[in-house]
């Protein structure tokens, strides 16, 4: 039986609310990458959109799943179970594939990331390789929730050097602010990591963690947007 | 010296013609942006088409006058060039 809840009760629902801002923010993200790329016919604009729309989707699908199991929750506890499915296999198929889909596209943005823009690889094959890669670590792994997590941090160290090294040459408020926001990415993952089912503060931490990162990523677009 | 791009070449002019307070006669443009005189043509006319400049003749002298919508170009240029460094693209 799956574990449905990672966070203590009192937490339901805020979690939710704190990924919908970042979703808002990832989307404004690529929004404006998008706007980068047709305005400068430039590929990696294209890419950076393509992986922050992905993060966007695959947090908005964790919020839907998250919905979906606790008003399964509530109804079937009401209704009693009427169909073919007793109610907790339901709410395994529910977890099982809205959880897939979020881990999935939310890593293969973070593979974006780090693919295009850090190793500046174009060549669409190695993409696709690494895509084929993700999904049978994710699908296959019996331990899916920690697998993505070790990934997310896997790929979020190599960014976040990457971030580091950018900071440190431009030495701008905007690239610092990058900088930070991935670190404190990372550290929200290395959070969830640890919650277990007798231990679920880090998952408190790793969300405002999570969304204190996507402040700064908010942050960083304000102050460019700002510039006249 | 890398050749540059089509998109460069663009911010070059207009921003050789904001820097001469907002209009230059063809001459200098031609000098400041460093084109031939048949590239000049032809991104001038893409210029003209796309409202970012105008032709003006005052005391019998052609100037090249940018646009408002020449200036918010050149500023949406500059901010997609700070997100660039920000995000080390």
């Amino acid at each position: 039986m799956a574990t449905f809840v990672f966070g203590p009760q009192w937490f339901l629902g805020i979690d939710s609310m704190f990924e919908m801002i970042s979703v808002v923010i990832a989307l404004a993200i690529a929004w404006y990458s998008r706007k980068a790329h047709k305005l400068t016919d430039d590929a990696k604009y294209q890419s950076i959109s393509a992986a922050f729309f992905l993060i966007a989707i695959g947090m908005a699908l964790k919020i839907a799943t998250n919905f979906s199991i606790y008003h399964s929750i509530k109804t079937l506890a009401v209704m009693g179970a009427t169909t073919a499915l007793s109610p907790a296999e339901q709410l395994e198929l529910i977890y099982d594939i809205g959880y897939f889909l979020a881990r999935y596209l939310y890593i293969n943005g973070l593979m974006l990331l780090l693919i295009t823009l850090v190793l500046k690889v174009r060549d669409t094959r190695i993409i696709a390789l690494f895509s084929l890669f993700n999904l049978i670590a994710i699908l296959l792994s019996s331990e899916p929730y920690h697998i993505f997590h070790g990934l997310a941090i896997t790929l979020l160290l190599f960014i976040t050097h990457y971030y580091y090294q950018n900071s440190k040459s431009r030495k701008t408020t905007t690239s610092k602010c990058v900088f930070y926001a991935f670190t404190f990415l990372l550290l929200a993952h290395t959070s969830f990591v640890l919650v277990s089912e007798s231990w679920r503060v880090p998952y408190v931490i790793g969300e405002a963690l999570q969304l204190f990162a996507f402040l700064l990523l908010a942050t960083n677009l304000i102050l460019i947007m700002r510039r006249r | 010296m890398a050749r540059r791009s089509k998109l460069e070449i663009i911010t070059d002019m207009l921003a050789a013609i904001r820097d001469k307070r907002g209009r230059i006669k063809p001459t200098h443009l031609l000098y400041k942006a460093n084109l031939s005189h048949k590239k000049m043509t032809e991104y001038l006319e893409e210029l003209l088409t796309k409202e970012m400049v105008k032709e003006e003749e005052v005391e019998s002298y052609k100037y090249i006058i940018i646009t408002d919508k020449g200036l918010g170009f050149l500023q949406e240029i500059k901010r997609i060039e700070e997100f660039t460094e920000s995000f080390g693209l």
